[in-house]
């Protein structure tokens, strides 16, 4: 084999290795320094650069909506195991089960609708341009706002029927 | 027309022929010298002595060293092995270019300051990839832990 041609693969080897060796050390360096292990509101502080006064209201309101959102939780838990209850042994829909779907998603509603007061008062906490990208990004994450797949769906299923 | 002298005859691919004449020691003195394209060069006037210097002893001497000559005989397909050597003599070297150029650049590859810079480059690049994507990773962890805190999977 050519020598010059070992010369190279060589070198080029070893330039992999020292790149990859950086870039895999450097991406732990910077995920184990960004991470905050037992702070679940330091994304927020990252994302949209919030001073202490702002942190502290935003703590104080996440505090507040924890427990509320817990005993929602409970609620819709017991609520799954009624309508899971309701609907063992049977291969119809009872009205018994309908009823209990129907509380199900009267519970889940309603922790929407908690969820997404929260969302405001932290976004109302936050200054105005960063609150609002707060609520969008929020409500994108959570109910799927702001995202045009279920417009596409509806066009899609819109051709299907018209093609039936 | 005497041969005492060695012929050859060589066939051009071309179609042009050329004979070689080797002269020996003989008494004859119609010497030829190397002959081309059918043209043949008289060298008898170069050589006015011969037939006056020749003597018994030069005539056995002669008929010695005829005798002791050995002419072997060519190996097979000898002819064409010769032109096949002239012509890859002279047929250039197709990978001259990329050779040359793969000698230029390990030569290059082999300077310390070209390696050093090389070296250093490749790990500032490596770092700051890394640190990009290290810091998008623990963005993406610290919104996906909030998030599950504050909307159950439940409700999404």
């Amino acid at each position: 084999m050519n020598r010059s041609l070992v010369i190279l693969l060589g070198t080029l080897a070893l330039a992999m290795v020292v790149f990859g060796s950086s870039y895999a050390v450097s991406r732990h360096v910077g995920e184990s320094c960004l991470m905050q292990p037992g702070n679940d509101l330091a994304w927020l502080r990252q994302e949209f650069h919030l001073n202490d006064a702002e942190m502290a209201r935003i703590q104080k309101l996440h505090s507040d909506y924890l427990p509320q959102c817990a005993a929602m939780c409970q609620k819709i838990a017991a609520k799954k195991m009624e309508v899971e209850a309701a609907l063992n042994g049977t291969i119809n829909v009872t009205p018994a089960a309908r009823q209990k779907l129907a509380e199900l998603a009267a519970l889940r509603a309603q922790c929407q609708a908690q969820m997404l007061r929260h969302f405001t008062e932290v976004s109302q906490a936050m200054p105005p341009e960063p609150g609002r990208r707060y609520l969008a990004e929020m409500q994108r994450i959570t109910l799927g706002l702001h995202e045009p797949s279920e417009q596409s769906m509806s066009i899609s299923a819109g051709d299907l029927h018209g093609h039936h | 027309m005497c041969y005492t002298n060695d012929h050859a005859r060589l066939q051009y691919r071309d179609g042009r022929a050329a004979e070689v004449i080797i002269p020996r020691l003989s008494a004859c003195t119609d010497t030829t010298k190397v002959v081309n394209h059918g043209r043949r060069i008289n060298t008898a006037a170069l050589q006015p002595m011969n037939e006056e210097n020749m003597n018994p002893a030069d005539e056995k001497l002669g008929a010695l060293l005829r005798a002791s000559r050995v002419s072997p005989a060519l190996p097979p397909r000898f002819q064409d092995n010769v032109w096949r050597r002239i012509e890859d003599a002279e047929a250039p070297v197709p990978s001259t270019s990329r050779l040359f150029w793969l000698d230029a650049l390990a030569a290059l590859v082999l300077r310390p300051r070209f390696a050093l810079a090389a070296v250093t480059m490749l790990i500032v690049a490596g770092a700051l990839l890394g640190l990009r994507d290290g810091s998008q990773i623990a963005r993406r962890d610290a919104q996906a832990r909030y998030v599950a805190v504050v909307a159950p999977d439940s409700l999404r």
